[in-house]
């Protein structure tokens, strides 16, 4: 398909279209910049809903039944289900949709699985990416599951309107939570697997903690109890997500969220810029090894040497 | 950057018995290719759906119970969507008397017991344009 055809094609409904440019911007295709910067220009419709927590919680589960639901309501809906690629091989087995049968059944769910691909950053440059021509396909929902641990948690702040932070009893996750700052990116918290005993005492502490904290932070989060397998308390979440997603509309959260994300991808895509800089200029440069020595034989401190280099290279960008 | 194979390995037809699939499609990651990995029973249309939208290269099909019958079918299907590009492998137990109708259907490739899964590795690779680095 023609670079043209592809924009066109996403413009008009063509799924073809949007699952071959999710591949160009994956793989950092040649025109993929020219790609998202011409889709970019028509974006910002959809609401984008972020689902993490630990792995095995039954993330895959719940939003496959919160895709059915929302489209049953009317919505059009596509999901990103990341899994983790493997550090040593690069590949990766990815099987979120085995617990997504119904949106598997149902073609009018847009599911796309992504490996992870070890990049720490990059990773939430190129699913943002996926995010925009998702949303300029015409997607109302964007449901996105992350890889449930380390830092895939707190990046998806930046890129959702919504974070929904799922759990199960009997992790022993609710202490974890506290501990790991996953409490303070949720703005909805699910405790999935209602069906086994002791899911209402997950949520009665983990209702506990999140109050003590709204009293600090003055921020009201949801606790909601789920049976994915059994597809309960899904409308009761659907709901809340309406409400959320209405209120944000009104009061100026949205935008203040937008402003966010801006700013976190602005300045991701320059540090990008500035460290390949970095490393052609002067980690390939002339004084570095030089430099380098001084460091390991203790002649000069790391930090000192780093200060030394910056301004060399600030002098040497100002002659030119 | 390099481009990652994208396979589905996935299971039609009637029979459930997926330990083979599963096997293969753990040799595919450990050779660094990306794979989609379904549970077993999908009909045509979910198999031709989920190659449209992930993208996906290449198509194996694991077949251990005269499912791979229906496989000239998901071909057409596949055909239809204008997704003939996509390379159909299939693998498991299958006739030799089969084989021919599986190949003039657009099969690109039958695996049979035996094989050793760096063959069926190797095969994807060279396929694909990839050198192995073995
Ligand atoms: N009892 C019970 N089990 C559930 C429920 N939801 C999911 N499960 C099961 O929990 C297991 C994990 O479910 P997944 O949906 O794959 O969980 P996940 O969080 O997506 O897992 P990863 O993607 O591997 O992190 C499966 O065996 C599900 O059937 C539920 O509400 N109740
Ligand atoms: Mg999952």
């Amino acid at each position: 398909m023609e670079f043209l055809g592809i924009i066109e094609g996403i413009k008009s409904g063509n799924k073809r279209a949007l699952a071959r440019a999710i591949t160009i911007v994956e793989n950092n295709e040649e025109n993929y910049l020219e790609l998202v910067s011409k889709i970019y220009l028509s974006s910002g419709k959809a609401h984008i809903i972020g689902i993490t927590g630990s792995p095995g919680t039954g993330k895959s589960t719940l939003v496959d039944r919160v895709a059915s639901k929302l489209h049953m309501d009317g919505k059009s809906i596509a999901i990103i289900a990341i899994d983790p690629s493997s550090p040593f091989s690069n590949g990766a087995i990815l099987g979120d949709r085995i617990r997504m049968s119904n949106s598997q059944k149902n073609p009018d769910i847009f599911v796309r699985s992504i490996a992870s691909r070890g990049q720490v950053g990059g990773l939430s440059k190129s699913v943002g990416n996926i995010t925009t021509l998702m949303d300029v396909f015409g997607y109302d929902c964007i449901l996105i599951e992350t890889v449930g641990s380390g830092q895939s948690e707190i990046e998806i702040m930046n890129l959702a309107h919504t974070t929904i932070v799922v759990t199960a009893p009997g992790l022993g996750d609710e202490i974890q939570a506290q501990k790991s700052g996953i409490m303070e990116i949720a703005n909805l918290f699910v405790v999935n697997k209602a069906d086994l005993p002791s899911a209402e005492m997950t949520a009665n502490q983990i209702q506990q903690m999140l109050h003590t904290e709204s009293v600090i932070k003055r921020k009201k989060v949801p606790v909601l109890l789920t049976s994915a397998l059994e597809d309960k308390g899904i409308e009761d979440l659907i709901e809340k997500l309406e409400v959320r997603w209405d209120e944000i509309n009104k009061t100026g959260e949205r935008e203040r969220i937008e402003n966010a994300h801006a700013t976190y991808k602005l300045t991701e895509s320059l540090k990008e810029k500035f460290l390949s800089y970095i490393e052609n200029e002067i980690l390939n440069g002339a004084e570095w090894n030089d430099i380098f020595k001084q460091v390991m034989d203790r002649k000069i401190n790391p930090e000192y040497a780093a200060n030394h280099l910056f301004t060399r290279f600030l002098k040497k960008e100002a002659d030119v | 950057m390099e481009r990652q194979i994208k396979v589905l390995v996935t299971k039609i037809g009637l029979d459930g018995h997926d330990r083979g699939a599963r096997v293969v499609a753990s040799s595919f990651r450990n050779a660094g290719m990306e794979v989609i990995y379904t549970s077993p029973w999908q009909k045509i249309e979910d198999v031709v759906n989920i190659t449209l939208q992930e993208d996906v290269d290449i198509v194996a099909i694991s077949s251990l119970a005269y499912d791979h019958l229906i496989v000239p079918k998901l071909i057409e299907a596949l055909q239809s969507e204008g997704l003939g590009d996509k390379k159909v492998l299939v693998g498991g137990i299958i006739p030799r008397e089969d084989e021919e109708m599986l190949l003039n259907a657009g099969v690109k490739k039958i695996f049979h017991p035996g094989e050793t899964l760096d063959s069926i590795v190797e095969y994807v690779e060279n396929i694909m344009g990839k050198t192995s680095m073995k």
